[in-house]
């Protein structure tokens, strides 16, 4: 059957990661890793605490293993209303990070690990919203 | 370098035209009946665990209206389509809701029911929305005429009145004798 309408949307990915450089760790060590997204002008995303429980937060995923994921820090979300929307949401817009802090075992084996994680978030603009996606992100931490 | 600086501008053109084409404007004017396509049927389950096809509509106009509780701009149309179904309902006409929550009717339920939606209410499927083009954008509805084909897409948030004006279109008489208000005085505000 053909389509009917273009198929466009589907192909946008408002949010974008910017890779992660290399974090250097000691065995035995702690450190706050701050992974960065983009997001295309005219676009905003659910913050991690949505003011309404039918929308999708922002979720932060990593496999820290061999290491720890001790903590997440999401950022910063502002309120805002939109043209066709009259109550107020909870958003980021921007550019914004993920603050990850990784604990290092002490017996963490030496060398390079890369911990594979995902960012989950639902973005919208004023008059269309778009299906959830999932932007994945290496995060290279080198263990000396 | 010339090379790279090519390659950039290749990129950018691409970008620019993959931006432009997925905009949210819609014609102003229903589509002529010749160059009208026919709806793809689909068989869904609503609410009550029924299963519903859209031939089962033919001979009536079809607001075919894609949607998800989690999107902020499909949520301020309820209201309106609610408003539709009351009035028209008897008069050829029906909104169908596609819902596409992943979640299913444990999220749409409640919301349906607290929004007292008294429009039928389908749980979508991908195979159904890549037959009406993946529908990836909410709101993304369709205006069918009696013969069940498409007489207009619209994709993201409209006004109010241009679903009024575009249905009135559609219902002729039947629409105008319900009310007695002739669609070019529609001027609400939303």
């Amino acid at each position: 059957m053909a389509l009917l309408l273009p198929s466009c949307w589907a192909q946008i990915n408002p949010v974008s990661v910017v890779p992660p450089q290399n974090v250097f760790l000691k065995a035995g060590g702690t450190a706050t890793v701050a992974v960065r997204f983009g997001m295309m002008k005219g676009y905003h995303v659910n913050s991690d605490k949505p003011l309404e429980k039918h929308l999708i937060p922002l979720k932060f995923n990593l496999k820290p293993e061999p290491l720890e994921l001790a903590g997440i820090v999401y950022p910063k979300p502002h309120t805002e209303t939109y043209q066709f929307q009259k109550e107020p949401l909870s958003v980021v817009t921007g550019a914004f990070a993920v603050m990850a802090t990784i604990n290092v075992p002490a017996n963490a084996p030496k060398g390079t690990h890369k911990l594979a994680g995902t960012l989950r978030y639902q973005a919208c603009t004023d008059s269309i919203c778009l299906s959830p996606r999932s932007v994945a992100f290496t995060i290279p931490v080198v263990v000396r | 370098m010339a090379f790279f600086k090519r390659i950039h501008l290749v990129v950018a053109v691409f970008v620019a035209i993959t931006m432009a084409s997925c905009n949210t404007a819609t014609n102003a004017a229903l589509k002529p009946e010749s160059k009208r396509r026919q709806a793809p049927n689909f068989t869904l389950k609503d609410n009550s665990g029924q299963t519903v096809q859209l031939s089962d509509y033919k001979g009536k106009v079809v607001f075919l209206n894609f949607w998800a509780t989690w999107c902020g701009p499909c949520k301020e149309e309820i209201p309106w389509l609610i408003e539709f179904e009351q009035e028209y309902k008897g008069k050829g006409f029906a909104v169908l809701g596609v819902s596409m929550d992943e979640e299913g009717w444990d999220a749409i339920r409640p919301f349906i029911s607290n929004r007292k939606v008294n429009y039928r209410v389908l749980l979508g499927t991908p195979e159904m929305a890549d037959l009406y083009g993946g529908v990836d954008a909410l709101p993304t509805s369709f205006i069918l005429d009696r013969e069940g084909r498409i007489a207009q897409a619209y994709v993201g948030a409209q006004l109010k009145r241009k679903f009024q004006n575009d249905l009135f279109e559609l219902l002729g008489s039947q629409a105008n004798a319900s009310n007695g208000v002739a669609p070019a005085l529609l001027l609400g505000t939303n």
